[in-house]
């Protein structure tokens, strides 16, 4: 069975369904007999969830105007 | 101390037709946008892309009218809105890029340990909310929100670029490698250990729900 630390090194591949046959089922033989890695895989995966869905901060009051004023500043 | 080199030149080819569409059929009629249609549909990601890649609200506002003077330049040009997502992602980190070359050549460059952060106590509130709840439901909590936000802002630069427009932006890391003149797997190793680092700063806050 791979080791915690190969499959620290091996779950970026891991989440984004990059390894192999094989290295996927070492992966998950191992989160299947250790609860440490399996917690890590877990915030790890939300890591990802949650920043996906991270909400735009609003535009600063009055940058839209000016963004849009732009245009009048052109020559031509 | 030298000049920064300008980069922001390098990447400001407009998106072009294809070359071997018929004449007068490269992309549909009345497509060309219009600048408050660029400005509605795009400058709130322009802004926030250059925010959290810089850490600085004002600095992000300039980079944002930097960008859309830009657009303003080139918009003519426009022959369609299929690639414009992408160019105005290629000139936001652009600018970004330069604008932080600027900043670092005119101030002193603090000598940062990206270990620094990462190993900085932090004082939890303790954990109050589950890794294996959906995003929509941790992200309605505010507090939770803007632990994320500054975790993010917490990663040192080289991570957390890749890791804003990786896992922020969405985008391909052959896209990032090509954006940042990083090669791919130098792409994978800063967004893994950036993903990391994240979750070691969040985990005071969140816990693991036993099954």
């Amino acid at each position: 069975m791979i080791s915690c630390l190969e499959l620290v090194d091996l779950l970026c591949d891991f989440v984004s369904g990059e390894l192999s046959a094989d290295g996927r089922q070492d992966v998950e033989d191992h989160l299947q007999n250790c609860a440490t890695c399996l917690a890590l895989h877990r915030s790890y995966s939300a890591v990802i969830r949650l920043t996906r869905h991270l909400p735009a901060s609003p535009l600063p009051p009055g940058l839209r105007q000016r963004l849009s004023a732009l245009g009048g500043n052109q020559p031509g | 101390m030298p000049e920064p080199k300008d980069v922001r030149s390098e990447a400001f080819e407009v998106p072009r037709a294809p070359e071997n569409a018929p004449p007068g059929q490269e992309f549909p009629a009345g497509n060309v946008p219009s600048l408050e249609e660029v400005v509605r549909d795009h400058a709130p990601r322009v802004y926030n892309l250059a925010r959290r890649m810089l850490n600085n609200d004002d600095d992000a506002e300039d980079v944002t009218q930097e960008v859309f003077l830009r657009v303003v330049q080139k918009l003519p040009e426009f022959r369609g809105e299929s690639d414009i997502t992408t160019w105005l992602h290629r000139i936001t980190v652009n600018v970004a890029l330069y604008h932080r070359q600027r900043r670092a050549a005119q101030n002193e460059n603090r000598v940062h340990d990206p270990l620094e952060t990462v190993l900085e106590d932090k004082v939890p509130s303790g954990p109050s909310r589950q890794w294996s709840a959906g995003p929509e439901e941790v992200l309605q909590d505010r507090e939770a929100q803007a632990l994320i936000e500054q975790a993010i802002a917490d990663l040192p630069e080289v991570y957390r670029d890749v890791f804003v427009l990786a896992d922020v932006e969405g985008l391909p890391n052959q896209e990032i490698s090509d954006l940042l003149g990083l090669s791919l797997s130098a792409v994978k190793s800063r967004l893994h250990r950036a993903r990391l680092m994240l979750r070691n700063a969040l985990a005071p806050h969140f816990e693991e729900v036993a099954t």
